[in-house]
């Protein structure tokens, strides 16, 4: 895994306390344990601020998923 | 602070015993991220605290704090935005800027902050603490003049808040944030996020929402403040050796380029009238020191600084003896000194205690030397007996040398007698700012160490049968203050007495047992149940207690009347003037 997915999987971990992370790894961002419209704000902020990454809700959600999310953030790293 | 860190930080557990502060944050906005930043700010080690906020009404600043039950607060933190003084100063309103209109706008603004004054004022009086923090965001591009020209409708916008802001800062237990220092924090340019406003009606940048939640942090926080300062004369206080160049020969003016050590003057003499004890460590000859204190144009005067330590041993010893005349900690007082030896020597003497270099010849480094030192020693609000304290000191002093160079002559009770001593009780259900402050930095005759919070004093009052007994001292060497509080709960015919403190500088004078004479007489009480707990500091209390008791108890000593009349020595000052409240 490389640092970045490392660092995405921290920020989930901060912002879904109540997760694991074989949860976050696996479960669909709203099946997510504490997932509401007030974390996933928080989520993309996070992103924001650690990654440069900026999103709207709808985006996230279409993701579905930080499998996805880490694909999105290496194309992200790649274009750049 | 990142956002990531902050919710680390706040979601950290602290220990069951951290005290948690129930606080409403007031605001317009989608509060999102700035309780996270405050609670994590709050976090680090020098504060240490818990907040658990309760958030409201998008949009409904005032309708708010209007709605909200004072009781179930210890703290109301209101963080006003234009968009709260009117709609139409922010974007997620679109209400019309056209110039017609902008009378409109500056009429509604000064009716809201009428309502909000009206508001704030109310419900200041009912929760401990109102930390306030004004607009912080740009007014939107609404006005017909250029950006770099403020018309009218700007200028009395600005002013109504300020006015709003100037009115409520007098306000006891209000904390209003520094415009000035969240700019230092904070550039006014990065501070608004469009998106995130349009999007979840937050509308500050992250790095902003960080900056504005460590201001308020400090605000809650409220550390007390540093109680002395011990500074170096030469090259320090002003430019120049004065035993080599001469009294006429030192300097602190434009001309000489020493204007900083004239600043340096002049900031030791507002800390002095604010309080703050101000000593003076030398190695000079005391009487070329004292000629130079005789300059008319010196701005920190002698009677300002107390005492003088004028000679050529260590500095060390001097600060020794400068801590001991002021009988204070020391990590509770700056040592100032030009010479980093002077500086590694004292800091080597005394770890605990703040030692820094004088950066002679740096204007920009004294200039943020004080902006440091102000923070140190900053206070929320000044009393009467900050003013009295360092003649207090003074007085204290003098009474040790009379009784040192009398005591052969006299006896204690004609020594005690000599002074003319007089006695201020005041009894109150709620303490005053002093009484609070002597509570929570006495150590010596400290009944169990516990120290009280803010909302805890101010809720005192909640118990019917609870007191707070302030005592002030005066006599021939001048008055000391308040220098004695006691808290505690009648009941019937016994009093509970769960604090009692009293300055180390009237100790010796008998007034521990004319404040328990007090009670018995004036509370009508038979008996004082104490909540002594041995502190390893409070030998000199749990002492004059073991003398009162006919079992010393070092836990729950109850002195009786009777046991206390027995025991107690002649009481010799003058009670003045008690002042009652009536016990509910």
């Amino acid at each position: 895994m490389s640092s970045d997915n490392d660092r995405l999987m921290d920020c989930f971990a901060t912002v879904f306390p109540g997760a694991t992370r074989e949860e976050i790894r696996t479960s669909k961002f709203e099946d997510l344990p504490g997932w509401d419209s007030l974390r996933g704000v928080t989520l993309l902020a996070v992103l924001d601020d650690e990654f440069g990454l900026q999103m709207d809700v709808t985006e996230l959600m279409d993701l579905e998923t930080f499998e996805a999310l880490e694909g999105r953030l290496g194309d992200v790293r790649f274009s750049a | 602070m990142k956002l990531l860190e902050a919710l680390e930080l706040a979601g950290r557990p602290l220990p069951e015993q951290t005290a948690k502060t129930r606080a409403f944050l007031a605001c317009g906005f989608t509060p999102l991220h700035l309780p996270t930043f405050i609670s994590a700010h709050l976090r680090k080690p020098q504060m240490d605290s818990q907040v658990e906020f309760t958030t409201g009404l998008y949009g409904d600043l005032c309708g708010n704090i209007e709605r909200l039950d004072p009781s179930a607060f210890d703290l109301l933190v209101v963080v006003v935005e234009w968009n709260d003084i009117d709609p139409r100063l922010g974007l997620r309103m679109l209400g019309g800027w056209r110039p017609s209109e902008t009378a409109g706008i500056l009429e509604s603004a000064r009716t809201a902050a009428t309502r909000l004054e009206q508001t704030l004022t109310r419900i200041g009086g009912q929760i401990p603490t109102v930390i306030l923090s004004m607009p912080t965001l740009p007014l939107p591009p609404m006005f017909s003049t250029r950006p770099a020209q403020a018309g009218f409708f700007e200028a009395e916008l600005h002013h109504t808040t300020a006015a709003l802001a100037s009115s409520l800062s007098r306000l006891p237990g209000f904390r209003l944030l520094s415009s000035q220092k969240l700019a230092q924090a904070s550039s006014p340019s990065d501070r608004y996020d469009v998106k995130s406003d349009l999007m979840s009606g937050f509308p500050y940048t992250l790095r902003h929402a960080s900056a504005l939640g460590e201001l308020i942090s400090e605000l809650i926080c409220n550390r007390p403040p540093m109680k002395g300062l011990i500074t170096d004369l030469d090259e320090t206080l002003w430019a120049g050796i004065v035993g080599e160049d001469g009294v006429e020969e030192i300097s602190w003016n434009l001309d000489r380029h020493t204007q900083m050590h004239g600043v340096y003057q002049q900031f030791l003499a507002s800390l002095a009238g604010s309080g703050v004890l101000v000593g003076v460590a030398s190695k000079n000859e005391a009487v070329t020191v004292a000629r130079a204190f005789e300059r008319k144009d010196l701005l920190l005067s002698e009677s300002d600084v107390f005492p003088i330590e004028t000679h050529w041993s260590r500095k060390s010893e001097s600060v020794r003896r400068i801590l001991d005349t002021w009988n204070v900690g020391a990590d509770s007082v700056v040592f100032i000194d030009d010479s980093p030896i002077e500086v590694a020597e004292v800091h080597a003497a005394f770890p605990a205690m703040e030692c820094v270099v004088f950066p002679k010849g740096n204007d920009e480094g004294i200039l943020s030397l004080l902006w440091r030192l102000r923070d140190l020693f900053g206070k929320s609000i000044l009393s009467e007996d900050d003013r009295l304290r360092l003649n207090s000191i003074r007085s204290a002093s003098a009474w040790r040398q009379d009784s040192v160079e009398s005591g052969s002559n006299f006896t204690e009770d004609e020594l005690l007698r000599s002074v003319e001593g007089s006695l201020i009780f005041t009894l109150t259900r709620e303490g005053d700012a002093r009484s609070f402050e002597l509570v929570n930095k006495t150590n010596q005759f400290n009944l169990n160490g516990r120290r009280i919070g803010e909302s805890e004093w101010r809720r005192i009052s909640d118990d019917p049968a609870a007191f707070v007994l302030s005592v002030s001292y005066k006599d021939k060497y001048g008055p000391l203050g308040t220098i004695a509080v006691i808290v505690g709960k009648k009941k019937s015919r016994s009093i509970d007495v769960d604090t009692w403190v009293m300055s180390c500088r009237a100790f010796s004078r008998r007034i521990e047992f004319h404040c328990l004479q007090y009670i018995f007489e004036r509370l009508g009480a038979s008996e004082v149940a104490l909540d002594l707990k041995p502190t390893g500091r409070n030998g000199v209390l749990v002492e004059f207690l073991n003398q009162l008791t006919p079992e010393p108890d070092e836990r729950n000593p109850r002195i009786t009347k009777s046991y206390f009349l027995e025991k107690a020595p002649e009481l010799p000052h003058r009670i003045e003037e008690v002042s009652v409240c009536e016990q509910r």
